[in-house]
């Protein structure tokens, strides 16, 4: 018991170059300013965030504080500075409670995206994202690149995060057409929804429906399983050597796992008009990879 | 004071994570209502029959009251543990109930946007995936405005009229000439491959109209 415990203070005290934190950090400021910029460029501010008394769509009567245009363009700001690494844990914080009063204004407009993300503001105002790629390290130590070591256990909660949003939206998926009672046939209603779908394809739909059926029920299994992610992820940290582990890397579980939900979310980006949904995803990715994984790869690259 | 940190953290971060992990378990209000929903006695009856298979003989009667009973008891459980947090995330607008796609029912809608000139019949200027039909589009389409106008599985959402009103003040602008807008669902109950359809008139629902006056623009 005593081993276990000592394990577990270890494990959360580990420290690591912040390549993968400074990446999240990147993609995460870049999803956020592009999709409040679209906002601005559809001149939708005033219409989603005022109230209904100054042309606001939603319900509630009272205004934002500084106004809806003045908290669109704080969030707005405190993404772009965040992507850019300057003052990033402030930045982090600002975004989080502007976005947050703005998603207070009309609750219909603020997607699951848009909580996933504020749960990534949350952890980047913890995390020490700002160590490389970023303005803040330029200042500190003259270049934009650092190999300062920072605290991992920011990125091992961003794969819990991950790990609890896959493994919860899979177990709730219980409506006849996600199981054999209407023989798994969500996705074809699915990519059927004039709502949702990018384009009318329902004669390809058709022809391709026992691949959807199929497609389907690895959706289900790829969420379900994602339960196992932060075992998997811990064993690779720390390389650990008992059964379970092993198991784990023969299988290559943890590649499998990854390929098909960088697919999924490519997919979905193809096939249905789902805005910053499959990007969002994406960019909290980077925390599956130890900055080990992302030298190995960047050499894999420069090679090719 | 150097082992201490390390040590606080590990505690710290394991309270978040069960936190975190009571946060994320489904707690959806159900009740009698919710169950009697055809869709749903569909599943408890196959819940019924997989545990009867199993040995374990229940009616769909006996099934639903046991889930009614977890379902309640988990929400009281939860409730309770995540008081201490519950301001934080009030503040920060954020939650761990995650439900995406969850429904996929073959029941779905198309939006209409429709404008009306006098002396003329009504003139479909936006329905999705139609290329003869996209003004506005962008704008319809931007995830934030589809959110406010896409009905969810309870139906039509809250500020749907005044989305309505939004679409007719900006439609008013662009064209002079209409006096009246439109917006409608066509219902639409999708059948798996093969099955026959049925030829039956479009049925319209969630109908609202708006005057040049209803949205504050002189007549």
């Amino acid at each position: 018991m005593k081993r276990a415990l000592s394990r577990w203070v270890a494990f959360w005290d580990r420290r690591e170059p912040g390549t993968s934190l400074a990446l999240i950090r990147i993609f995460v400021g870049v999803v956020l300013a592009y999709d409040l910029l679209a906002a601005a460029h559809y001149d939708l501010v005033q219409a989603l965030w005022e109230t209904p008394s100054r042309g606001g769509m939603g319900l509630v009567p009272v205004a934002l504080p500084l106004g809806a245009k003045a908290t669109w363009a704080i969030a707005t700001s405190a993404s772009v500075t965040l992507a850019f690494g300057l003052f990033s844990r402030a930045s982090a914080l600002v975004t989080l409670f502007a976005y947050a009063a703005l998603a207070a204004m009309l609750p219909e407009a603020d997607r699951g995206i848009d909580v996933l993300l504020r749960n990534a503001l949350i952890l980047l105002a913890l995390a020490q994202g700002g160590a490389t790629l970023s303005i803040d390290a330029r200042w500190r130590t003259g270049r934009f690149v650092s190999d300062r070591h920072v605290p991992a256990w920011p990125r091992y909660l961003f794969v819990v995060q991950l790990a609890t949003m896959y493994f919860f939206a899979g177990i709730q998926k219980l409506a006849p057409p996600w199981t054999s009672t209407d023989n798994y046939s969500a996705l074809y209603f699915v990519l059927r929804d004039p709502h949702y779908a990018t384009f009318d394809a329902r004669a390809l739909l058709d022809r391709t429906y026992p691949l959807l059926q199929l497609s389907t029920f690895a959706t289900l299994l790829w969420e379900r399983c994602s339960i196992a992610l932060p075992l998997v992820v811990f064993y690779r940290e720390t390389a650990a050597r008992n059964a379970l582990a092993r198991l784990f890397g023969k299988a290559h579980l943890f590649s499998a796992w990854l390929v098909v939900g960088a697919l999924f979310h490519l997919m979905l980006a193809v096939t249905m008009n789902l805005g910053i949904f499959p990007w969002g995803c994406l960019a909290l990715y980077p925390a599956l990879l130890r900055p080990v994984d992302l030298r190995t790869l960047m050499s894999r690259v420069e090679r090719t | 004071m150097v082992r201490l940190v390390p040590r606080a953290r590990a505690v710290i971060l394991a309270v978040a994570l069960a936190l975190h992990c009571v946060a994320a378990c489904p707690i959806e209000p159900v009740d009698h209502g919710l169950m009697s929903r055809p869709a749903n006695q569909r599943q408890l009856r196959a819940i019924a029959a997989q545990a009867t298979a199993l040995g374990l003989p229940h009616t769909t009667s006996e099934v639903e009251a046991r889930v009614l009973a977890v379902s309640s008891a988990w929400r009281t459980f939860s409730d309770l543990a995540l008081t201490p947090v519950r301001p934080f995330h009030e503040l920060t607008a954020t939650h761990q109930r995650w439900g995406l796609f969850t429904t996929a029912s073959p029941e779905r809608y198309r939006m209409y946007v429709e404008v009306h000139r006098p002396n003329t019949p009504w003139q479909l200027v936006y329905r999705p995936q139609d290329p003869h039909a996209d003004e506005l589009a962008g704008v319809l389409e931007y995830r934030r405005v589809r959110g406010v106008w896409n009905p969810g599985s309870h139906g039509i959402r809250a500020p749907y009229p005044g989305f309505v009103t939004f679409v007719a003040r900006r439609l008013f602008r662009r064209h002079a000439d209409i006096d009246l807008v439109r917006i409608r669902m066509e219902k639409l109950s999708f059948l798996h491959p093969g099955e026959p359809e049925p030829h039956t008139a479009p049925q319209f629902e969630h109908e609202e109209v708006r005057r040049r006056g209803d949205v504050g623009l002189p007549k």
